[in-house]
């Protein structure tokens, strides 16, 4: 039952982050909810659950409107194995390790992300330069992140106190 | 070996591995979507058409309610600014026969008439990252949509260029896009430039330092990319002076609105 119900998450998340949610862009930047689900689960379930969740999103959105195939996927599931790690050492009903947590996810999805696009020349831009990335896209969007992330956690977590979701797969 | 005992570790490494191939084959970019790609895009277009509607109309009504106060002045600025609009139409108008009539003693060609419209299609979804600016469209191959296609909004200001085509959709890259870049013109001075997208719905042109270029000025396409001619694009905001490197930055504020693209039209220069 939870693997059913968070691959609807996913999906619903996808359809949603696509058409809705492009409607809380602040200054044009857009919280993004994958990194919020993958955060929250790895808090809770641990890595397999975020490095599965990040490569199903990531490996979607690429298909969907990426130009280069498996670069979401590829950010999106380390990043979700990575924070899986700290699973175990984690206070599960305080809401300031998935704030922090999003933010520092934020940080490492964006910057593998930059790399891919940087070592692939995809980004052949004047105007930009790492500095403009980090302080115009990379940390405002951390911030945002951490305190949808927080909202998103609470519920989340309530979600997985439900009977229904103790059972691992059906 | 023990590297191996732990599964998810892996999993994990293996699918990393296959994710840099895939990465490394499709790194130069791809017109045409694979099967299971369309079938997806197929199936998921539609949703994402009903979504997009409501989120345009949530976001309409909850402005709405904060305009009412204003509404009365707002009337009363309108109104004048309707005659003054009436005004320069009719001396628009003017200029416009003139024109036609000095371009015909001229034998120029008309310029739209050199344009193919190929569809109208609406906006289904924005690229979810804060990276890219590419939009997925309803109307795809059967409906005459090519790769490299222009998409403009409005009254003919150019929005971007189709990059993808499926059966029923297409995605098409905005001029905003960090890696879109298009050769342009400038009305007055007709210097040529390139202008590429930043990541702020604002654009950027480099121009030779010696090119006369204000504040204020018109942009439009030159020709000589994939683009047709004469496609307005935007005004220039600010113009940046680089000693250095022999040029200058020109930011450009692009006519169209990209965080409100609903309806747009797709054309294409009429092959000879």
């Amino acid at each position: 039952m939870k693997t059913l119900v968070v691959s609807v998450l996913v999906l619903l998340n996808l359809v949603l982050e696509t058409t809705l949610f492009q409607f809380l862009r602040i200054g044009g930047i857009k919280p993004d909810f994958v990194i919020m689900l993958i955060v929250s689960y790895a808090i809770l379930e641990g890595g397999a659950f975020s490095a599965g969740i990040g490569l199903t999103s990531g490996l979607l959105i690429d298909i969907l409107f990426g130009r280069i195939l498996g670069v979401n996927a590829f950010s999106y599931m380390i990043t979700g194995y990575i924070l899986g790690q700290a699973h175990e050492n984690v206070f599960k009903d305080s809401i300031l390790p998935p704030a922090l947590f999003n933010f520092a996810a934020v940080i490492v999805y964006q910057h593998i992300y930059f790399l891919i696009i940087y070592l692939t020349g995809n980004l052949m831009n004047e105007g930009i330069s790492y500095t403009y990335i980090l302080f115009r896209i990379i940390l405002p969007q951390g911030i945002y992140n951490a305190v949808f992330g927080a909202i998103i956690y609470r519920f989340l977590l309530h979600l997985n106190e439900k009977k229904f979701m103790q059972n691992r797969l059906y | 070996m023990k590297l191996f005992n732990n599964k998810l570790l892996t999993f994990v490494a293996i699918v990393s591995v296959l994710m840099i191939l895939l990465i490394a084959f499709t790194a130069g970019g791809r017109t045409r979507p694979t099967v299971v790609e369309g079938a997806l895009g197929t199936v998921i277009n539609p949703i994402q058409n009903i979504f997009y509607s409501v989120g345009e109309f949530l976001s309409g009504s909850f402005e709405s309610l904060f305009q009412i106060k204003g509404l009365k002045k707002e009337n009363e600025s309108l109104t004048m600014e309707v005659e003054k609009l009436q005004e320069e139409n009719r001396k628009l108008i003017q200029l416009a026969s003139e024109n036609g009539r000095l371009r015909n003693m001229l034998g120029f060609k008309e310029t739209n008439e050199e344009l193919d419209f190929v569809a109208g299609a609406n906006v289904t979804g924005i690229d979810p990252g804060n990276w890219f600016d590419i939009y997925t469209l309803d109307k795809g191959s059967k409906d005459g949509v090519q790769a490299n296609d222009a998409v403009i909004w409005g009254n003919g200001y150019l929005v971007g260029r189709i990059i993808e085509v499926g059966s029923n959709h297409s995605k098409f890259m905005a001029l905003v896009d960090q890696r879109s870049s298009v050769s342009i013109i400038v009305d007055r001075t007709r210097d040529l430039g390139i202008v590429f997208g930043s990541s702020d719905n604002e654009i950027i042109a480099v121009m030779p330092i010696e090119s006369d270029i204000a504040k204020g000025d018109d942009i439009s396409t030159s020709g000589y990319s994939t683009f047709p001619k004469n496609l307005y694009i935007g005004k220039v905001q600010s113009v940046e002076k680089q000693e250095r490197k022999l040029q200058k930055l020109v930011r450009i504020k692009p006519a169209a609105d990209f965080e409100r693209l609903e309806e747009v039209y797709i054309i294409r220069g009429k092959s000879l």
